[in-house]
């Protein structure tokens, strides 16, 4: 019985086993002198891939645990049974963003500059995962070049910058607006008339025919990218500094896109989008204009990314084709799957997590280091292991979304119940 | 005076298969038609050919006189043509009252300014939907279950549920592709009470169906398919009788249903 | 422009399109079947190419080198590892998410394809590595001539493999048993399944023989262009799955023809503004395509199923 039961796990993980085995286990040694190949045994190789990923294991299985005690003893269940936190979470949500926008905006007054500098960073993804989500969480359309329309806004900040005597972030970001949504509007205009899914090929052929534009084209810096004009970013003023600027400035951003993104999300047009992801033919039927409501959808996107692209070159100053490419766009697919198909609220959270949690287990083992206390607690591999991981994020990212998709296609938060907010007013 | 519904000779071909062929039909307001003919007569692929899912390859739909040949579906829902489904098409992941509001878009301003200050004017319009919804949910029965997931419904509700969704459109005239499919006698007999409520309201129904009951006591008229082609239109009494639809419907006997 | 160049330019190109349009029938075969992109296959292009290096340094070390046999067996042994990631690839991301939304299945795939890429960044090799030269030396150093022009043997082979295993799939698809599995599948799985069609191995069938042909062009692509790169799988897949669309997906003769146009375009663009701006004008094709024969060129009008 046991056994049978456990058999195709054992098959399954000894064919893997066998697939991986040369990549893992030998390495490739070129013969340059007759201009062969041969390969070593090297256990080395393998073993520093688990090893390194050791942590990873621990916390997989935690997970693992918990969603295994959490079926046996149905917590989330309690709690969603409990109409009272239902209630107060749905009544709250106005509320709510009254009381954590001081907040937020006050970050730069704890935080550390580098701080400061992580917390921006993550909102301007906060912002693409935002923008994402209105296409693949709400409408159900699969966009994998995003990154592209995040680049084409900076570039425009760019070498609009270059060709006139003035031109401030302050002008860009509310011109990059429209330009990206057109921009979006002209490629979604093709693809969009007959099936959803060529939307994916052509964002990904639009990402990296830009990337490669830029590359070719002198004027627009080549591989080395452009380096902005003192005016043009964001500068202190007052005694504040510049990066506490850049950091209030993400921050309202971020705020006024959950605002704008929030409002349609609860209204026709909000409600317009779900019927289509839910069942296009049926919300046709319905009187939804299919193909102009994936339009506003996806050029809303898309103009979101770009006021995120010329937000990020005013803070950093510099753009390079860097910034489009696919893992750019995987990285912000991956936090919108992960924090929640749908929910605006998850994607915040997701790319939260995705950006914050790599980033500073780069930092922890020098945190580590640098306090007597905890040196002497964590093992010396660990923190090796710790300082190897951010390595491995792309693979990992590969194996959240699969797994998302597999156990929790709706991601962390979206259980996608979409309740009627409107019996709340 | 033009009918409400034309069809003149309506055709749809899928390769070398004929689904549809010639069709002409009419309906006038406020009349029951029911359209039946043996599994695979076309008679779905007639509906999808109206409500503006295929493309017919020959002939005209005129509604109200209006020529809507080859609309695509949303803009033939706006000129009050609405329908369901024979397997059902609901938005599983939306609430039952929600799924009742996404079919008002067309009757719903959505200008940007006013939606996104959520304005006086847009706020009292979000009460007028949500009044008018819960009112056609009260209509099919649902109104309790406004705030459940349209998903979790039984099928029988789900059936309603996607009337009352259609009725949200502001048709004048209705399709409806088996509402009464895998329902015990008590449920048919609620359906048949339900359409012909419908029709109280003032609404033009079309109708396929199997249950040949439920044909024989609301249909005014019934249309028969037979591998596209229409045998033969009239009254109930009429086409029961008719040699060619009782061929059609395998052997000599009048089919009386379940 | 010469005849010579001409001639050129058509050879380079259509040896580039053949090598796509190998890549290409995996993204339609499974499209073609399953309704589904099947965007890891790139990367299952990708693990034949390296696949076939390690086998080859295996063999020299096993019995020495012999250019022709070791590259031979290399090859199949390329096919059987791309089989068996495809294989794999089918039952992690693709069958239990059959019925799901379209998004669940292209979403996991994506992270299959992330994971693979990083997998050999990892594991392999984070730079390009070079084609054992040795092996293909042979194959690229030979010419034939034909008229003006110059043909090397590799190019020849691209060519006449292509074309056998074109005339292989065309009599499995239409003159086979499995053929026809296929080709019920692909109608209706419920009814295929109904009629004693072994619906899930029919499947996974169809994306082992992709992930087979995807390895042959991974091999011919690494002799072709003498590197190997963790992300080579992206790049190519990009313009077969380019390809694939350019033809009317799901439609076998399309993915060819989509195929040939793509590496002609390249090689034209490579001649007139060099091939740095291969990316852009591929764009161009598709975006001209996609706006003048939304469905492809060969595809068919298929209605939704309602």
């Amino acid at each position: 019985m046991a056994m049978s039961r456990w058999r195709p796990y054992l098959l399954g993980a000894l064919g893997l086993a066998a697939m991986t085995f040369p990549f893992l286990w030998l390495e490739l040694r070129p013969d340059f002198a007759n201009n062969t190949v041969k390969v070593a045994w090297s256990p080395a190789h393998g073993l520093k891939f688990f090893d390194d990923l050791l942590p990873v294991f621990v916390v997989a299985f935690l997970i693992w645990a918990g969603v295994r005690a959490n079926r046996q003893w149905g917590w989330s269940d309690a709690l969603e049974r409990n109409a009272a936190w239902q209630k107060a979470n749905l009544a709250g949500q106005h509320y709510w963003a009254w009381f954590t926008m001081p907040l937020v905006l006050s970050g730069p007054f704890f935080l550390s500059a580098s701080g400061t500098g992580l917390l921006t960073n993550a909102g301007i993804y906060m912002v693409l995962a935002l923008g994402l989500n209105i296409t693949v969480g709400m409408t159900g359309l699969l966009v994998l070049g995003y990154a592209g329309f995040f680049a084409f806004g900076a570039y425009f900040f760019a070498l609009t910058q270059e060709q006139l005597p003035y031109f401030p972030w302050w002008m860009a970001a509310p011109l990059a607006f429209p330009l990206g949504g057109g921009v979006g509007y002209l490629l979604g205009l093709p693809c969009l008339r007959l099936r959803g899914d060529y939307l994916a090929i052509v964002t990904l052929g639009f990402a990296e025919a830009f990337r490669e534009t830029i590359r070719n084209l002198d004027f627009a810096g080549g591989d080395q990218g452009i380096i902005l004009h003192d005016y043009s970013m964001f500068r202190g003023f007052a005694g504040i500094h510049s990066g506490t600027m850049c950091y209030v400035v993400t921050a309202l951003t971020l705020f006024l896109a959950v605002f704008l993104v929030q409002r349609l999300y609860h209204s026709p047009v909000g409600r317009a989008w779900i019927a289509i992801r839910e069942n296009e033919i049926a919300a046709a039927s319905v009187g939804v204009p299919v193909v102009q409501m994936k339009l506003l959808a996806f050029s809303l996107s898309a103009a979101i990314a770009a006021v995120a692209g010329v937000i990020y070159a005013a803070k950093d100053g510099f753009v390079s084709p860097a910034m489009c490419e696919f893992q750019q766009s995987i990285m912000v697919l991956a936090m919108v799957i992960l924090g929640g198909l749908g929910n605006s609220y998850g994607a915040l959270l997701g790319a939260g997590l995705l950006y914050l949690v790599p980033e500073y287990l780069k930092l922890l083992p020098s945190t580590i280091q640098d306090s007597p206390a905890l040196a002497a607690l964590v093992p010396a591999s660990v923190r090796d292991s710790l300082q190897d991981l951010s390595n491995y994020r792309l693979l990992l990212f590969g194996a959240v979304m699969v797994l998302m998709m597999l156990q929790r296609p709706q991601g962390l938060l979206g259980s996608r119940r979409r309740k009627t907010e409107m019996l709340h007013p | 005076m033009t009918p409400l519904l034309e069809t003149r000779g309506l055709s749809k071909t899928f390769g070398g298969l004929k689904a549809v062929q010639k069709v002409d039909l009419h309906i006038g307001a406020n009349r029951i038609v029911s359209v039946i003919g043996p599994n695979g007569a076309g008679k779905t692929t007639f509906f999808n050919c109206l409500s503006g899912i295929y493309r017919p390859d020959g002939g005209a739909i005129l509604l109200d006189g209006q020529d809507i040949t080859g609309r695509a579906p949303h803009q033939v829902c706006k000129l009050g043509l609405a329908r369901t489904f024979q397997n059902i098409r609901l938005f599983p992941e939306m609430s039952v009252l929600e799924n009742v509001l996404v079919a008002q878009f067309q009757h719903r301003s959505i200008s940007p300014l006013p939606l996104l200050l959520r304005s006086k004017r847009f706020r009292a319009q979000e009460k007028q939907s949500r009044d008018e919804a819960l009112g056609f949910l009260e209509f099919v029965g649902l109104a309790h279950l406004a705030e459940e997931m349209s998903g979790s419904l039984a099928y029988g509700l789900q059936r309603r549920l996607e009337i009352a969704r259609a009725l949200a459109t502001q048709p004048r005239l209705l399709l409806l592709d088996e509402p009464a499919a895998g329902m015990n006698p008590q449920e048919t007999t609620e359906m048949v009470q339900l359409i012909s409520r419908l029709r109280d309201r003032g609404l033009a129904i079309l109708l396929i169906e199997h249950h040949m009951k439920v044909v024989m006591t609301i249909s005014d008229e019934i249309l028969v398919l037979d591998h596209g082609v229409s045998i033969a239109h009239g009254a109930p009494e009429k086409v029961r009788n008719d040699p060619q639809v009782i061929k059609a419907y395998l052997g000599d006997e009048v089919p009386t249903g379940e | 422009m010469t005849a010579q160049t001409l001639i050129e330019i058509l050879i380079n190109g259509i040896s580039r399109g053949a090598m796509y349009a190998l890549v290409a029938l995996g993204y339609t075969m499974v499209y073609g079947v399953l309704g589904m992109i099947n965007f890891a296959h790139g990367e299952i292009f990708m693990i034949g190419m390296f696949a076939c290096v390690y086998a080859l340094g295996v063999f020299s070390l096993m019995w020495g080198d012999h250019a022709m046999v070791n590259l031979t067996l290399a090859m199949v042994v390329a096919m059987v590892f791309s089989a068996a990631y495809g294989y794999a690839n089918e039952r992690i991301a693709y069958r239990r998410l059959r019925k799901a939304h379209v998004l669940a299945p292209l979403t996991s795939a994506i992270g299959i394809s992330t994971f693979l890429q990083y997998f050999i960044f990892l594991t392999v090799s984070k730079d390009s590595v070079n084609f054992p030269r040795y092996y293909s030396d042979w194959l690229t150093n030979n010419h034939l001539r034909l008229g003006p022009a110059d043909v090397t043997y590799l190019q020849v082979t691209i060519l006449g493999l292509t074309l056998v295993i074109m005339g292989g799939l065309y009599y499995l698809i239409n003159h086979t048993r499995m053929g026809i599995a296929l080709r019920a599948t692909a109608q209706d799985q419920l009814m295929a399944s109904l009629v004693g069609i072994p619906v899930n191995r029919t499947i996974a069938f169809t994306f082992i023989l992709g992930s087979a042909l995807a390895a042959i062009a991974g091999v011919m692509f690494s002799m072709y262009s003498n590197v190997l790169v963790f992300d080579a799988g992206y790049r190519v897949g990009l313009k077969a799955f380019t390809a694939a669309i350019l033809g009317g997906i799901g439609n076998i003769p399309g993915a060819v023809l989509g195929a040939m146009i793509l590496g002609l375009t390249e090689a034209l663009t490579t001649l007139q503004f060099g091939s740095e701006w291969n990316d852009v004008t591929t764009f161009g094709v598709l975006m001209l395509v996609l706006l003048l024969r939304p469905r492809g060129l060969l595809g068919e009008r298929v209605a939704d199923k309602v």
